[in-house]
């Protein structure tokens, strides 16, 4: 299970452009569908506290399911893993060869990745939508995601307020899950 | 100096939310105005590079600014230090997280995360799209040498979204597949422009 877990963070963190929640769907595809670590809602919680919390978000969903399946140990190891790799080869490509590649065309290479995590982006939270849709109904989910999208993306406000309001107003109003 | 890295590294784990691009500009303070370890145009490569490179923004940085100053002991030091306390946190919110979803009330919490969640990554779409479009544009100026051209960059943007989309969804590839089909047409498209411009011109 370590040597699975090994190989699924050193593959994300060699392949997952764009740093934090950009390389969600990429952990998701391999901890949700591939190998089953942990189911949708989990996912969401591990994403949730990641943006909630300070520091890089990729060593921290990486450790939340190495914990999730082997303890203190896998969780240490996935964040090793997801970090280690890539942030040590950076080291060696800024030392070796930044002389022989020219800089400005490195970049010109990468514009359409961005294109394919817009996509990852827009599958995953279509699935998300989907399931959403089972449990509200479609007005809430619009008033909800809608005001979380423009807080952060024109505000730059931290997640973790919103989750925390959801959290209190969750506990003030719900009449508790017995009667459900 | 050495101390001066470590606390400033460990200050930035511990005061960054949101992660990628928040970092760049905190280690910019550190390792420019700061330390000096950088001067602003050798930062402003680093930052190119490392928004061309797969994996975490600021544990890159974190590493070339260690190795610079101490070699692999530093930068290995350094990303652990970034690190370690954001997983702690993690794992601490993550216990806290599955203790109050025991409590009967708090049951269907998860039910009003999920738009959360779809609010933040409608965020990130936004912010990719609207990169994705001055990227081809910048490409557009570079290889054509000319000013950046809109519907060059509409075209490319919704050309490679809808073929990697329907990649994910009907064909179900492999991610890394479809990453590395990017590159190559990011390859070929910044060579192919610059020929096709060449030979009008």
């Amino acid at each position: 299970m370590l040597l699975k877990l090994i190989l699924s963070f050193t593959k994300i963190g060699m392949i997952g452009f764009g740093g934090g929640s950009a390389v969600a769907p990429l952990i998701h595809k391999e901890a949700v569908i591939k190998h089953g670590w942990i189911d949708d809602e989990e996912f969401i919680d591990i994403v949730a506290i990641a943006n909630s919390l300070p520091g890089p978000s990729m060593p921290q969903m990486a450790a939340a399911i190495g914990y999730k399946i082997s303890g203190v140990i896998g969780a240490i190891i996935s964040a090793i893993c997801i970090i280690f790799p890539m942030a040590l080869l950076f080291v060696v490509i800024m030392v070796a060869l930044l002389t022989l590649i020219p800089i400005e065309f490195l970049g010109l290479f990468v514009t359409p990745v961005l294109g394919v995590i817009v996509a990852m982006m827009v599958s995953l939270t279509k699935r998300f939508l989907l399931s959403s849709l089972k449990d509200l109904g479609i007005i809430l989910i619009i008033v909800i995601a809608g005001s979380v999208a423009a807080l952060v993306y024109f505000f730059d406000v931290n997640p973790a307020y919103m989750i925390l309001v959801m959290l209190i107003s969750v506990f003030l109003f719900s009449k508790g899950g017995a009667k459900e | 100096m050495i101390l001066e890295y470590i606390l400033g590294v460990l200050l930035i784990g511990l005061v960054t939310f949101g992660g990628g691009p928040v970092f760049i500009p905190m280690f910019e303070k550190l390792f420019v105005d700061q330390m000096q370890i950088f001067t602003f145009t050798q930062y402003s490569t680093i930052v190119s590079v490392v928004n061309s490179l797969p994996g975490p923004t600021g544990p890159k940085i974190v590493a070339y600014g260690g190795y610079i100053l101490g070699g692999w002991p530093l930068a290995i030091l350094g990303i652990l230090l970034l690190i370690a306390p954001a997983v702690l946190f993690m794992l601490l919110a993550y216990k806290s997280l599955e203790l109050i979803k025991k409590s009967p009330r708090m049951q269907n919490v998860s039910i009003y995360i999920k738009p959360i969640i779809i609010g933040i990554f409608t965020a990130i779409i936004v912010k990719f799209v609207i990169q994705s479009l001055s990227g081809f544009a910048y490409l557009y100026n570079i290889t054509v040498q000319d000013n950046g051209n809109v519907i060059f960059s509409i075209i490319n943007t919704i050309l490679v979204f809808a073929v990697s989309y329907y990649l994910i969804e009907v064909k179900k590839k492999a991610p890394i597949l479809i990453i590395l089909g990017a590159l190559v047409y990011g390859f070929v498209l910044a060579f192919g422009t610059a020929y096709i411009a060449d030979f009008i011109i």
